[in-house]
């Protein structure tokens, strides 16, 4: 009996404990955090999990975008221009951080390209199958969709005051410039 | 002309872009050898797994309906196709007496003529309401040319017989395939998307939405508008007193599906069998009209409000390809090609338009 179960476990071991690993990883990530186990499961289902070599391209800038990607382990870099003389670095993302989620809700194409800046695990979520949830297990979809939204509304909000700030600096500067005058 | 220098040797570059071009090259062909070898032997699992995979696209919206209510995946698709094979099982108790009396009085009416008589009867017809065709030689050459389709008609018939026991393997078939297409679509399409590579795998997943979105649309409409020029064809054919209207309906409604000749399958055996029975040309005349009023609905109303113009087929590429669905896979040729070819032509359309917007599509990218 023992050596069938091992058998069975050996099978099966692999999947099972990268279904977990997925499980116990989503549920760190403030995303999914409120959701319940059986919600996870479902999450679980909906997701896409890809390994990315070292320099690899995630996604270009200027191409239709169809969903956002969670960082589960090494490092993705978002850039302007990207291969070209006026590229620019915007953003270094590691573990739990997300990106592209903009493209979940608008039909609109990347702002940047994603880069892999190591070998890197992403879980990816798209905007079909988010949909396919929305109908599906509609209190599931408003828990997700709110969660994002109140995550964009924080990225919205931290945008807002760099902004004010950088018009605060600026607006210094000139007054500095013509005093100097 | 100037010989070639003697230690000059020609030397062939193997570079690893050329490996992998002639790879993909011998892939291709093997593909296309398999494919060609495959085709001619796969029409028993091919039709019903097209006709499967048509129904899974039908019955979706249901499935995930239910899914809405609280109902697993399993569950909802067994329950949906428990609730169809009971309507077919009502339906064949319910309709299965009328249908055989109807096919028995057809029986009966064809055993009293045979092809000489309906000739002989169809002669008289014309030379009696047709006083142009009192003409000999006019009447002898329509005449004629009827014969030969009628004596067509029965060989072509006689010949059908032999498809019936696929026709069963199929109907044993499509309901396991649709079960399990329902069931684990999503899950196959997930394994499929998890072995492409990373440069092809978002474009992908935008293709295959997309050609599920235009394609569902598409096959639901079909349905739809064959639905409602059924329900018509029944409809007027009571009201005109056809016999056996509810056969010829069905027919003309499930026949709709072929565009141009679909509707003269529909009216054809109407046209024959009102005649046989009333005995007078109006009688053609009359159904004829229907046929062609019902046309008109279905071109100015339903067709255009159900299906819009999202995926038009040119006619001449319709009309070739109905020739080579029907010689390649006879009567499921025929209803299938349209939606086969709405396939293609969608997963073209998006893989072209996909090659213009992602960098992953384009050559040397």
């Amino acid at each position: 009996m023992k050596k069938i179960d091992v058998i069975w476990g050996n099978i099966f071991k692999g999947k099972n404990d990268a279904n977990q690993s997925v499980r116990h990883f989503l549920r760190n990530i403030p995303l999914f955090a409120k959701l319940r186990k059986r919600e996870l499961r479902d999450i679980e289902h909906l997701i896409h999990r890809r390994q990315y070599k070292s320099s690899e391209v995630i996604f270009w800038q200027n191409e239709p975008g169809v969903g956002m990607y969670i960082v589960q382990s090494g490092e993705v870099g978002i850039y302007a221009d990207y291969d070209s003389p006026e590229q620019k670095q915007l953003a270094t993302l590691c573990q739990g951080d997300f990106f592209g989620e903009m493209a979940l809700l608008e039909d609109d194409n990347r702002s940047a390209t994603a880069v892999a800046l190591g070998d890197s695990q992403l879980i990816g979520i798209f905007h079909p199958d988010l949909f396919d949830l929305f109908q599906r297990k509609p209190e599931l979809g408003i828990k997700v969709l709110a969660t994002l939204a109140n995550m964009l509304a924080q990225r919205l909000r931290k945008t807002n005051l760099e902004l004010q700030q950088l018009g605060k600096k600026q607006c210094q500067s000139k007054k500095e410039k013509q005093v100097a005058r | 002309m100037n010989p070639l220098p003697e230690n000059k040797s020609i030397v062939i570059n193997l570079n690893r872009a050329f490996i992998f071009f002639l790879l993909k090259v011998s892939v291709f062909v093997l593909v296309a050898l398999l494919a060609a070898w495959i085709l001619p032997h796969s029409g028993m699992v091919l039709t019903p797994l097209i006709l499967a995979a048509l129904l899974s696209i039908l019955l979706n919206p249901l499935v995930v309906m239910l899914e809405g209510r609280g109902l697993n995946r399993t569950g909802a698709v067994t329950l949906i196709m428990g609730i169809i094979t009971l309507l077919v099982i009502w339906l064949m108790i319910f309709l299965a007496p009328h249908i055989s009396s109807e096919f028995k009085t057809i029986a009966e009416t064809m055993k009293n003529e045979t092809p000489a008589t309906l000739v002989y009867k169809l002669k008289t017809l014309l030379n009696r309401h047709l006083p142009l065709l009192k003409n000999p030689g006019i009447t002898d050459q329509i005449i004629s040319r009827v014969e030969k389709s009628i004596y067509d008609m029965l060989n072509n018939s006689i010949q059908l017989i032999p498809s019936i026991v696929p026709l069963v393997i199929s109907l044993v078939l499509i309901p396991f395939m649709t079960f399990f297409l329902l069931k684990d679509g999503r899950r196959l399409k997930k394994s499929f998307i998890q072995t492409l590579p990373n440069r092809y795998f978002e474009t992908t997943i935008n293709l295959i939405h997309k050609i599920e979105n235009q394609l569902g649309s598409y096959i639901r409409g079909q349905m739809l508008v064959s639905l409602c020029i059924g329900l018509l064809a029944i409809t007027a054919l009571a009201i005109l007193g056809v016999p056996y209207f509810l056969i010829i309906g069905t027919v003309a409604g499930v026949a709709n599906m072929i565009p141009y000749f679909g509707p003269i399958v529909g009216a054809v055996p109407a046209v024959i069998l009102n005649v046989i029975d009333k005995g007078s040309v109006s009688a053609a005349l009359v159904v004829v009209a229907a046929f062609l009023i019902i046309r008109l609905i279905d071109d100015t109303l339903v067709s255009p409000n159900i299906l819009g113009r999202s995926l038009e087929i040119h006619p001449l590429l319709v009309i070739i390809v109905i020739f080579v669905g029907g010689e390649m896979f006879g009567i499921m040729g025929l209803l299938l090609c349209i939606p086969v070819s709405g396939i293609i032509k969608v997963t073209v359309q998006e893989l072209l338009w996909n090659i213009k917007h992602y960098r992953a599509f384009r050559v040397g990218s």
